[in-house]
Parts: structure tokens; C-alpha cells; sequence
């Protein structure tokens, strides 16, 4: 492996969430000074957006196709960008909002090229994460919150902490083993709903959300009962986020440790 | 003159602008250029609307994967979650195995 190769690198940027809101001077410049840029990105007038800031703007959607599994897509998409990448160009990839959160691609990207000796690296972005935090009112420190692509949660056996906040990232394909759909039914919100279950009461209210992409549109906010989160409708756009169901539970024992520690030190208790 | 995508970058970049009531908007909208169509569906707020009259269509935008369990190296060639735990019948024949 040639670590010293000058020519050919990789960034990947992300857009943010809202068109002409979220985008940082960084990101903008690494896209206008790129020879090649690959777009994946959350609907087409962002794609008609980022087609003004470069000549060369190849979109990444050709690659989906329902029915093929998403795995071999994510494989092809990392393969076009390295292969600009190979071929000495300086390739600028875009995803909406973060780059790196909950977006395998452009990780593998950066990791491979990384591995061939090329200068690869992420710029961070504003996501659906940043915008629940502000549309929402929440504060991630509050009672700390998990988050969780939720097809996860039904494959493995995760532990929830009911007292923290919890976010479900990819609920509307929620439950698709073969990773080839682009949407699943309620019956697989169901079962997603018998997992949470297990920890919180159908009665407890969940908030299906999703955040602007384009400036003319407000947040979606609906708040509604876990019972019927399968009966809801939910694309691949939505993030469901639950609020804590119990209070947090102290830790005498661990207090008692910090009282000890406090008196041994001169500390007031 | 602005078109569509001018007039959204710059609604989304702009502090007054992004959070106008219709009226100012309808204000705003009609020093543009853009179609009365297009105005229309602005002010409605009806991005699927807007969609429509640009050509655009939605997208998939999905990039990251679950990675069920099984789901096997070739498709997976990443450091996936471990695989549940075995039933313990079939654990204890495993290790037996082993
Ligand atoms: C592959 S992830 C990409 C996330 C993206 N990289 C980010 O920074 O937000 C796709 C998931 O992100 C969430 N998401 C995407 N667009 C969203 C939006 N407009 N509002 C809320 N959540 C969104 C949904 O949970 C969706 O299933």
C-alpha cells in the first residue's frame, strides 16, 4: 500500500436537513473545489439545489433499485466514488444531513480510500438529530437518550433504559431482513411495537417526526399512543423518538461510595 | 429574478424569511419570477407539490444498513453485530463441538 499517493482523495459533506438553511462555508467550498461530486440525498429539488454549486454533480439514486438488496447498492456506491478516487480526482461526496450518522456508505468510503493511501476524511453535519433537539425541545443531557436503527432492536436483544429518551432511526422499513425494500407494513410495526412493549406502556406517547428538507415546509410533530404506532403512518423520512416512561432510580450504594469520598475529603454532603 | 431554487436557498438562509407569515411570503414570492403555480404551492407549504411541478420525484435515501444476523460475509463485509446468543441446548452442543 502506497501511504505517500498525493493525487486522488475523498471528503464526504453533508447538506444538512433543510435546503439553503444547514449547509456550513466548509462544506460548501469542499464541494466547489471538487473535480467529481456524488449526491445522496433526501428528495430531488435538494439534488436540483446542489446541481448549482458544481458542474459535475452524479447522483447516487440510480443505484437503488427495489427489489436488489440495499447491501450490493451501498458496495456500488462506495465503488463509484473510489473509483474517481483511483483514478486521481478529488472526489467531494454529499448526503444530506450528517455525513456520518446513520450512513454506512460514506464511512466505508472514507475507510477504504484511507487503506488504498489516499487523504480521505468527513466533514460533520447539521441531522435529523440536530433538528429533533431544536423542533422538539429535547435535551439529549436531560435523562440521556439512545439511539437505535430500529430493525436492530427486533434482530438482537438490546437492553432499553426507559428512563432515558429513545430514538428509532429507519422505522419505516422496520423489520426487513432482506434489506431489499424500501418500505415495510404495519404488521412489522406491530412486532416492533410488542418489542417496545416490553419496556414501555401501549399507552405511552411516542412522536413520530420529521424534520423540514425544504424551507417552504414545517416540521412533522404527531404525537400518539405506542399502541397504535403500527396503524401510523411512517416512511423512510421519519424518525420516532419516546420520551423517558419512569423516573430515573437512584443508586444508593454508588451515593453512599460519593458520601465517603466527600467526608474523606472535607466535602459537605 | 429568482427561480425556485434561488428563492429556497435564500428563504432557507435567511432569518426573517424562513420564518415569514403567508402574507409576507406572498410578498416575497411575488418580486420573483417564479410560476404562479409554483407560488401557489409555496405558500400551501405542499413540498410534494413543488416536487411535482419541478420534475423531481422522491428519492430513496437510505445509506444505512441493520445488518441482520446471517446476513453473511459477502453481503456484510463490515464489522456487523455479533450474532444473537444461541438457544442454550445449542450452545452447549456448540461448545461440546469446540
Ligand atoms: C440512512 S439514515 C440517514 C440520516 C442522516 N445521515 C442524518 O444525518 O440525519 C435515514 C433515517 O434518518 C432519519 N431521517 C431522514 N430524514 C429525516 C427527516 N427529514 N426528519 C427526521 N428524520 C429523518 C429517518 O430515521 C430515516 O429513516
Amino acid at each position: 500500500m502506497d501511504a505517500t499517493r498525493s493525487s486522488g482523495s475523498l471528503v464526504c459533506v453533508g447538506l444538512g436537513m433543510t435546503l439553503g438553511a444547514h449547509l456550513g462555508p466548509l462544506a460548501r467550498s469542499h464541494i466547489e473545489q471538487a473535480d467529481v461530486v456524488f449526491a445522496a440525498l433526501s428528495d430531488g429539488v435538494v439534488e436540483l439545489w446542489l446541481n448549482r454549486m458544481h458542474a459535475d454533480v452524479r447522483s447516487l439514486q440510480p443505484y437503488y433499485r427495489e427489489g436488489c438488496s440495499r447491501m450490493d447498492t451501498y458496495w456500488q456506491m462506495v465503488g463509484a466514488m473510489l473509483a474517481e478516487v483511483r483514478a486521481g480526482k478529488r472526489v467531494c461526496g454529499v448526503f444530506y444531513g450528517h455525513p456520518g450518522v446513520f450512513a454506512w456508505v460514506p464511512h466505508k468510503a472514507i475507510e477504504m480510500a484511507r487503506n488504498e493511501g489516499y487523504h480521505a476524511h468527513m466533514e460533520p453535519g447539521v441531522s435529523a438529530e440536530d433538528c429533533l433537539y431544536a423542533d422538539l425541545g429535547i435535551d439529549p443531557g436531560a435523562y440521556g437518550c439512545q439511539h437505535f436503527e430500529a430493525s436492530q432492536l427486533l434482530f438482537y436483544q438490546r437492553r432499553i433504559d426507559p428512563t432515558a429518551y429513545l430514538i428509532l432511526w429507519q422505522v419505516g422499513v422496520v423489520g426487513d431482513q432482506s434489506m431489499t425494500r424500501f418500505s415495510t407494513n404495519a404488521a412489522y410495526r406491530q412486532v416492533l411495537v410488542d418489542v417496545l412493549a416490553r419496556d414501555y406502556p401501549l399507552d405511552h406517547e411516542v412522536i413520530i417526526y420529521r424534520a423540514a428538507t425544504l424551507p417552504i415546509e414545517r416540521p412533522r410533530i404527531e404525537r400518539i399512543a405506542l399502541g397504535v404506532l403500527a396503524q401510523a403512518k411512517i416512511g423512510m423520512a421519519e424518525t420516532i423518538v419516546i420520551p423517558p416512561a419512569r423516573p430515573m432510580q437512584a443508586d444508593p450504594e454508588i451515593l453512599a461510595r460519593l458520601n465517603a469520598l466527600d467526608r474523606a475529603v472535607g466535602m459537605p454532603s | 429574478m429568482l427561480d425556485v431554487i434561488d428563492f429556497m436557498e435564500r428563504m432557507g438562509g435567511d432569518a426573517q424569511l424562513s420564518q415569514a407569515s403567508p402574507s409576507e411570503l406572498t410578498l416575497a414570492l411575488a418580486d420573483t419570477g417564479i410560476s404562479t403555480e409554483l407560488q401557489s404551492a409555496m405558500l400551501a407549504r405542499d413540498a410534494q407539490q413543488v416536487e411535482m411541478l419541478l420534475g423531481t420525484k422522491a428519492v430513496c435515501m437510505l445509506v444505512a444498513p441493520p445488518g441482520p444476523p446471517g446476513f453473511g460475509p459477502h453481503h456484510a463485509p463490515f464489522p456487523v453485530a455479533p450474532p444473537p446468543p444461541l438457544p442454550e441446548e445449542e450452545w452447549e452442543q456448540y461448545q461440546g463441538e469446540h
